[in-house]
């Protein structure tokens, strides 16, 4: 018997600790648990073991998800910044084309009815294309020439007022010297009281100078000055600018002034040049508003 | 030696029976969860000698009633079942880690659910008789999950049996 249980000695154990296993279940299964010392005591170590390792992973977690949470609200903020760079220039480009809009509307209004007895087949108009190598040199390039039917002395104006006339032109461009230039004079008369006189460049954008008003005639502050049309450069009537500045000194003949043109030449991108067959001093030309219009 | 072996194995077992309930929690997994101490089990049934691979065995299907909650005996009896059939099975077999680990872990929580269910429903006669349909296809994920685990626990017990490796008998 005894040699009969060492030969199966392996097989009884693994029977008896199934056995035993089998019989709890079947006394217990119907019951439940009860928890005898051994199952509380190792509870009792299981369950801080069990809290800790369920802290430390949320704790990571929460670590990692914040982690992640920055990174999203970073790349968030990075995308947004892009984005409101991206508007920005949008807006700017927008703005830029509401402008060339409205300016290339006053344009298109003017050439297609312009003032003064001129027809719109005077009129050319011209994008600026480039200004002038030297700064002290007010002069500006317009991208139609001779073959667009430019000519030499052609006066040169937009619905503002007078710019100047084509100094040079070849083919395809012409160069505008301004009347801001000092080369440049334009004959000029008061809108008000129709009083002569000579708008002088001085070669500052925003000023020129009044030549050879008569220290008698009736000046005053902020009248608007038209072109006279007497040299056959600039059409009768055409805005040239406002007097400011004005010194009569005892003695002189001519009082002195400056005039503040009517155009802005720093911003100039299209201008209208009139055929020099419009401008004739014998072209009738009605009197025009302050607006020049 | 042995008796080293067998406190660090039971160390591992008690270690196993927590990550085991833990993890799923940790990771946000609602239902799945890796069957550590089954993966345990098929290693001993692999390589353990037979009554202490069983007696380990027991205790890591007491420390799943323990953690289970569930009546005295219930995983206890399963894990010995499942030792006995694996280690029938492991005659054909070499699991040493690796791919055929995975696919025996994959199988053994299969079938370890089903048997399972059985028990509860024909020994202590309780659910009904769709329980072990349903458990089977809610064991599908818990025996991927498993599989996957399998390495890593045969790993840790291979390191164990390798650091207390049972001495060769008769020397003296």
């Amino acid at each position: 018997m005894r040699s009969l249980l060492s030969q199966y000695r392996e097989l009884v154990l693994v029977l008896a600790l199934l056995a035993m296993p089998f019989g709890l279940y079947v006394a217990h299964a119907r019951d439940g648990r009860e928890l005898n010392s051994a199952d509380k005591a190792l509870l009792w170590i299981s369950a801080p073991v069990q809290k800790a390792i369920v802290g430390v992973a949320f704790s990571v977690i929460d670590a990692w998800q914040g982690y992640v949470d920055l990174r999203r609200v970073r790349e968030e903020n990075l995308a947004m910044r892009r984005e409101r760079i991206a508007l920005k220039f949008r807006v700017l480009a927008l703005e830029g084309a509401a402008r060339e809009n409205e300016r290339l509307r006053k344009l298109t209004d003017y050439a297609s009815a312009p003032p003064n007895g001129l027809n719109p087949e005077d009129l050319i108009a011209a994008p600026v294309i480039a200004v002038a190598a030297e700064t002290h040199e007010q002069v500006l390039r317009i991208g139609k020439g001779r073959r667009d039917g430019i000519e030499k002395d052609a006066a040169v104006v937009t619905p503002d007022g007078a710019v100047g006339v084509v100094l040079s032109v070849v083919d395809g461009s012409a160069d505008v010297l301004l009347m801001v230039d000092a080369r440049s004079t334009v004959p000029a008369m008061s809108q008000r009281t129709q009083a002569r006189s000579t708008v002088r460049g001085i070669g500052a954008y925003a000023r020129c100078r009044l030549d050879f008003t008569l220290r008698t005639d009736d000046l005053e502050e902020g009248d608007v000055l038209l072109t006279a049309g007497t040299t056959g450069l600039f059409p009768k009537g055409i805005v040239v600018g406002r007097v400011t500045g004005i010194r009569k000194e005892a003695g002189a003949l001519f009082q002195k002034a400056e005039v503040i043109p009517a155009v802005d030449f720093t911003k100039l991108e299209d201008v209208l040049v009139v055929r020099k067959s419009a401008t004739s001093p014998d072209v009738p030309m009605a009197a025009r508003g302050a607006s020049g219009r | 030696m042995t008796g080293a072996r067998i406190f660090a194995t039971l160390f591992v077992l008690q270690v196993l029976a927590l990550l085991q309930t833990t993890l799923p929690l940790a990771l946000g997994f609602s239902v799945a969860r890796a069957d550590l101490l089954l993966v345990a089990v098929l290693f001993l049934a692999f390589n353990a000698p037979t009554v202490e691979g069983a007696a380990l065995s027991l205790a890591a299907g007491y420390l799943q009633d323990l953690h289970a909650a569930t009546p005295d005996g219930t995983y206890a009896l399963l894990a010995v079942v499942m030792f006995v059939a694996t280690r029938l099975v492991g005659a054909y077999l070499h699991a040493e880690g690796g791919l055929l680990a995975v696919a025996v872990a994959l199988v053994a929580t299969l079938v370890h659910t089903v048997m399972a269910a059985a028990l509860v429903r024909f020994v202590a006669k309780q659910g009904d008789d769709g329980a072990l349909l349903r458990a089977l296809s809610a064991a599908m994920p818990c025996a991927v999950l498993t599989g996957l685990a399998a390495p890593l626990v045969f790993r840790v017990l291979r390191w164990i049996e390798s650091r207390w490796a049972a001495e060769p008998e008769g020397l003296l």
